[in-house]
């Protein structure tokens, strides 16, 4: 049976036929096939021609493409298999899946983010965004990375808030002509901390009007409700000069910034000394809160060979790649190294593996010397 | 290198003396399929749960391993044998968590602290205490004792005596003290407690879903008929 798949498509793209007398479509053998395989393989078409519509489906031959297992590292656990994902019912929540593929200048973007099995076993909304933006004068992309702190019933909100004004507001700065180098952090961060306090508070009178009929919500039930991490990349879209490509990265949280080199090994851009500013040893770790000093918000300029992977991930990623260094490191090295086709990118996001059940987001960028063969 | 994703590891150590005879031994052998069901319906806590059984008396002996208790379809039996001696419980468990939560992180699993449930229904032969501090004791500024120490969680039910058990709860803070309650039925009160068991293994699982510490122990204000739960300590 295992020949079926080498010498012809499977029978079953047609409908089956009782039809003895009509040619027997596969029983000749490829013209390259010949001896002991090529004789299995008319046997095997001969069977499969009688016996499709008496035999229960766990008997048929299977279809190579239909039975590819779905991406797993190791080890995938039973949540993986096991889970009934809840239908999403409510339309005001995001969608399970979200992904976006396609070109900037130079670069080739992939973007996808996927919820978790425990959110799709419980029905929690996925709480984790992402957001793109390219300036008007097509010179940089921008990505933004979002992750809703579970604890707060609407952090998916907070996440979509960061997602969708994060790249735009960082857009019209560059716009505007201040430098990648110069971007006001602190008060990006800080701007969009006051969108999710004002945002948020509307959201939670909709929520729960009775409960904030009186007086609006403070700060600190905005916060409490919702908060979300946030990482900014800002990537210059043309070709590369001197093979390098200088770019600006900026956190909020522990969603990271990974940069992968052709050789398949993993270089954290948000939090290794050297490359810019230690984390902020604050303790805020997502908005709406910010740092009190504004310079312990992170942010670093790095200088990337234009042969190399940027991926922007929340911890749903960010943990099982570890240190980058492990089974997982080095099965999505395999993957990412060049961009995958883009349904297939959102399908290895959400990869199997034992215990590891968060949401997940990937934006993936790879500059064009990435793209060449080799 | 730990990129496997947290393991919840769930010890139930039972008291099979001879006085565990009868229903109480048969309501003990109901723990380990409920707790095998209620796993086979979680998958994504089961993920991240490992559950072993011991047994003591005079000695003590691995009933069943630590497992993710996927495809397991025969389950061990427990049988009475002797006496009730709480330092060969003890001792017997120092060995296997030393073993397990080696072979674990070896694996690539980060561990959470183990948590055991043990479960007694008598007084036990005198000088057990050695054992129990092997078991329990360790000082983070020196890093002397057992530095995976478990969280005990003492169950008693029959005769098992409330001052012989509260020394059994380790750490304050984090672990109860459950015993039946004064004329409820001893069998009554391990299925009581099984029920604790199961409600502390998927809170716990689902707490490690949510990213926080880990172990939990069901809301006092939610415990089954037949035990009561002692967690009114003065340090």
């Amino acid at each position: 049976m295992a020949d079926l798949s080498v010498s012809r498509p499977g029978p079953w793209d047609s409908p089956p036929r009782h039809a003895a007398s009509e040619p027997p479509r596969h029983a000749a053998p490829d013209p390259g096939e010949t001896g002991e395989k090529a004789g299995q393989s008319v046997e095997a078409a001969e069977t499969a021609e009688i016996w499709p519509v008496l035999l229960p489906d766990k008997h048929r031959p299977a279809d190579p493409d239909a039975s590819r297992p779905p991406s797993t590292i190791g080890d995938p656990g039973r949540a993986h298999a096991e889970v009934r994902p809840r239908l999403r019912a409510d339309p005001s929540q995001p969608p399970d899946t979200v992904s976006d593929h396609g070109t900037a200048g130079a670069l080739d973007v992939r973007a996808a983010s996927v919820r978790g099995l425990s959110h799709r076993e419980s029905g929690a909304p996925r709480q984790d965004a992402y957001g793109l933006a390219v300036t008007a004068d097509e010179r940089f992309l921008i990505v933004a990375v979002a992750d809703g702190v579970s604890a707060g019933p609407l952090s998916h909100v907070a996440a979509s808030f960061v997602a969708r004004r994060g790249p735009r507001d960082v857009a019209r700065r560059l716009d505007s002509g201040v430098a990648p180098g110069s971007l006001p952090w602190p008060e990006i961060f800080t701007a969009l901390a006051g969108t999710i306090i004002a945002e948020g508070a509307r959201s939670l009178c909709r929520a729960e009007p009775a409960r904030y009929a009186a007086t609006a919500p403070s700060e600190e039930e905005v916060a409490a409700a919702m908060a979300t991490t946030a990482t900014f990349l800002v990537c210059p879209v043309g070709p590369a000069l001197g093979a390098v490509r200088e770019v600006q990265v900026a956190w909020l949280g522990d969603s990271p910034v990974w940069a992968l080199d052709p050789a398949g090994g993993w270089h954290n851009l948000s939090a290794i000394k050297g490359f810019g500013e230690e984390v902020g040893s604050s303790g805020v770790v997502a908005l709406p809160q910010v740092p009190r000093d504004p310079a312990d918000l992170p942010h670093a300029c790095c200088p990337v060979p234009d042969d190399w992977t940027l991926l922007v991930m929340t911890d749903g990623t960010g943990d099982p790649l570890g240190p980058g260094q492990g089974e997982v490191a080095a099965r999505l090295a395999g993957w990412w190294r060049r961009p995958p086709p883009p349904l297939l990118f959102t399908e290895q996001v959400g990869f199997g593996r034992r215990s590891y059940d968060d949401d997940r987001t990937v934006v993936a960028v790879w500059p064009s010397g990435a793209r060449d063969p080799g | 290198m730990p990129d496997k994703g947290i393991l919840l590891p769930f010890y139930l150590v039972v008291d099979v003396s001879y006085s565990m005879s009868g229903h109480r031994i048969d309501q003990a052998n109901l723990i380990l399929p409920a707790v095998a069901d209620a796993l086979a319906q979680a998958p994504i806590l089961s993920d991240k749960v490992r559950f072993g059984v011991l047994d003591f008396s005079d000695d003590a002996q691995v009933v069943l391993p630590l497992s993710d208790m996927a495809g397991e379809d025969v389950l061990p039996k427990l049988t009475v044998r002797g006496g009730t001696d709480f330092g060969a419980a003890f001792r017997t468990l120092r060995e296997r968590i030393q073993q397990d939560v080696g072979q674990l992180r070896a694996d690539g699993f980060k561990v959470h602290r183990p948590a055991v449930f043990f479960l007694s229904d008598g007084e036990p032969r005198h000088g057990w205490e050695a054992d129990f501090t092997a078991l329990t004791a360790y000082d983070r500024t020196t890093r002397t004792g057992f530095q995976w120490y478990p969280v005990v969680v003492p169950c008693g039910v029959g005769d098992a005596g409330r001052d012989t058990m509260r020394r059994l709860v380790h750490p304050y803070g984090k672990s109860k003290l459950y015993m039946m309650s004064n004329g409820a039925d001893a069998a009554e009160a391990i299925k009581a407690m099984a029920e604790v068991l199961i409600s502390s293994v998927l809170a716990s699982g689902q707490s490690a879903v949510d990213g926080e510490s880990g172990f939990v122990l069901p809301d006092a204000s939610r415990l089954p008929s037949g035990i009561d739960v002692d967690d009114d300590w003065l340090d």
